[in-house]
């Protein structure tokens, strides 16, 4: 409950305000604060109340949602308010491909996001950059064990977000962060959960350091079997809090990061301010926001949203026959290759005899996209796009190709990307329990005349 | 600490003349080229054709970042969302909008009364909704008696009767 003093939640709450004064308390603590409290501006940032907003209606039955706009962004599809979860209007990826920060979506697990004045009726915090901490510790102590837990790094860290970005190897990747019930109310039959169309999903320029010198400097030994992930966020009460794992392997595979800039500069409060976590090529879920703990484990990690969410059947297709619940299950990783038009909207119209120039966008799990086919007749034949400038493996790919329709009449435009993997896109949809790893060939109907 | 409000999310009102001024700079630059920004307040756009950014080379520089050391804190709209009146809306509003926002359940598909009932299950099981504190009664000296097995699930079955009246179907 809200109003409850939850002192577990008191605590993390306590331990976002005075971040960075935890694990040094006694040594400087006082001292930190009131360095905080005489040398850190605080930037406020609201909007309007928007209790009458505009609407739009998705394809789909109780597709009708409010354009609002929220702090650092532009109006969004609004699908829930506590937690937000946003969605991007889909033309605005016609725009290029990267997305602009203000237009990237947003979702959260957890109620109690920091930084948010009173939105939920929390007290009011703030994310202070200067005393902002990320710790990499090893396993928590079981209380009621005799013996320590097992060590897994031979140093734990408490880093200011200045050591993240002045003391380690800057890099940057070109990154599709993509929630992984992007397009889930398209699935058929339906399920309950967000109902989102395909605007959860966004291609961003992700600075930051990588996972592995930061582990590296923790000393990672070979007990170490996962690494989980929590951010500052937190749940409204018993909830699970939201923590992500990775197995070792992957978080030192030199390719995840820990990102404090998206896009060149400061990352959107609601997209993780002032660190989040980034798993090119796997889904969203796993790109925890405002990260600023870690902890190295000699386990399988068991929170909810590994053992129980985000999970996928255990075969090649993470897929059933529609409407069979699968009881067989992994965690959802590695994101399926897809493509879309962007240039037009279903049911647009074009010119006939002129030349009509249809572009979109591809992008697969990490392998990179090898080609992207066209096809002006609902599938029959297709013809090679263009592919535009590289900006990487991990990145949305912008495609284009001339469409010139002889005759005047309906005409059913399709696309398919194919991966550098090999992999590719099918003209009927996979179907699972929750409504993941979508990448049925998208169509677009238009009408020439 | 200084305060300053800034409304409507204009964030870049209160950078630091210089270096907002630089970074700007260097900002625009790969964002012209490489998104096709066609704001109408650059330069680049306003005197010259759309540049055809398919192909453009990524000038992007890492080294020149945006980077702000202040604190922030965020205002977010006003909850509108809310359950269509009907018979146990209010009980509904109650024990669903305690935790997340009714449009969780409005958004959802038209769904069979079975699917409500996983739903309102998969709450407590799945989420720990503390369905004994959200049906509890609170005493006049403010302690709170949590409701028994037999309260809630009376309270749970007209929930689902009313979401599957509103929401949902039979079958």
């Amino acid at each position: 409950m809200k109003s409850d003093g939850n002192d577990n939640k008191t605590g993390r709450r306590n331990f976002l305000r005075n971040a960075g004064l935890v694990g040094l308390a006694g040594i400087a603590g006082s001292q930190g604060l009131k360095a905080v409290a005489s040398g850190t501006e605080v930037r406020t940032i609201t909007v309007d109340p928007q209790t009458d907003p505009k609407t739009i209606t998705l394809p789909f039955e109780n597709g009708t949602r409010p354009m609002v706009q929220y702090p650092q962004k532009r109006p969004l599809i609004r699908l829930t308010t506590r937690p937000p979860k946003l969605e991007t209007p889909f033309p605005m990826f016609n725009d290029g491909i990267i997305t602009p920060n203000d237009a990237f979506f947003v979702r959260y697990h957890n109620m109690e996001i920091p930084g948010v004045i009173d939105g939920f009726g929390i007290d009011p915090s703030v994310i202070d950059p200067n005393t902002f901490r990320l710790t990499v510790t090893g396993p928590d102590p079981d209380p009621l064990a005799v013996v320590p837990p097992v060590a897994t790094i031979t140093t734990a860290l408490s880093l200011s977000l200045s050591d993240l970005i002045n003391k380690f190897e800057r890099v940057t990747v070109v990154a599709v962060n993509q929630c992984a019930g992007n397009s889930r109310a398209f699935s058929d039959p339906r399920m309950a959960g967000g109902q989102i169309a395909n605007g959860a999903m966004g291609n961003a320029r992700w600075t930051g350091v990588r996972l592995k010198d930061i582990l590296a400097q923790a000393g990672v030994l070979a007990t170490a079997k996962q690494v989980t992930f929590n951010g500052l966020d937190l749940p409204d009460s018993e909830p699970p809090d939201f923590v992500k794992a990775l197995d070792i392997a992957r978080a030192m595979d030199g390719e995840v990061m820990l990102a404090y800039a998206m896009n060149g500069e400061d990352l959107p409060v609601l997209n993780g301010y002032p660190l989040r976590l980034v798993v090119p090529g796997w889904y969203g879920t796993y790109w925890v926001k405002h990260l600023n703990e870690i902890k190295v484990i000699d386990k399988v990690f068991d929170g909810y949203y590994m053992k129980t969410g985000y999970r996928i059947p255990n075969n090649a297709c993470g897929c059933t026959a529609p409407g069979v619940v699968s009881t067989d299950t992994v965690p959802i990783t590695k994101m399926t290759v897809r493509s879309f038009i962007t240039s037009l909207a279903d049911n647009a119209s074009v010119h006939v005899n002129k030349t009509t120039k249809v572009k979109g966008i591809a992008f697969d799990g990490g392998s990179g996209i090898k080609m992207v086919e066209f096809s002006e007749d609902g599938g029959t034949s297709w013809r090679t796009a263009e592919l535009g400038t590289d900006l990487g493996k991990y990145s949305f790919r912008g495609w284009r190709i001339d469409f010139k329709p002889s005759v005047a009449g309906k005409y059913v435009l399709k696309v398919r990307a194919t991966s550098v993997a090999g992999e590719t896109q099918a003209m009927t949809p996979i179907w699972n329990q929750s409504g993941y790893l979508r990448n049925v060939v998208e169509t677009v109907n238009v009408t020439a005349g | 600490m200084t305060k300053k409000m800034i409304k409507n999310g204009n964030v870049v009102a209160h950078q630091k003349p210089l270096l907002g001024a630089l970074s700007a700079a260097v900002l625009l630059v790969p964002f012209l080229v490489i998104s096709g920004c066609n704001e109408p307040t650059t330069q680049a756009s306003s005197t010259s054709e759309p540049v055809d950014d398919f192909q453009a080379i990524d000038t992007f520089d890492q080294k020149k970042l945006k980077l702000s050391d202040e604190a922030i804190q965020i205002g977010l709209p006003t909850e509108i969302a809310a359950f269509k009146s009907g018979t146990n809306s209010d009980l509904a509003q109650t024990a669903c909008a305690d935790c997340h926002s009714a449009d969780y359940p409005t958004t959802q598909p038209v769904m069979p009364r079975a699917k409500w009932k996983a739903t309102i299950a998969k709450m407590h099981d799945k989420f720990l909704a503390p369905w004994g504190e959200i049906f509890g009664t609170t005493l006049p000296d403010g302690t709170l008696v949590e409701a028994d097995a037999a309260t809630i699930a009376a309270n749970l079955q007209k929930i689902e009767d009313y979401l599957v009246a509103n929401y949902g179907k039979e079958i």
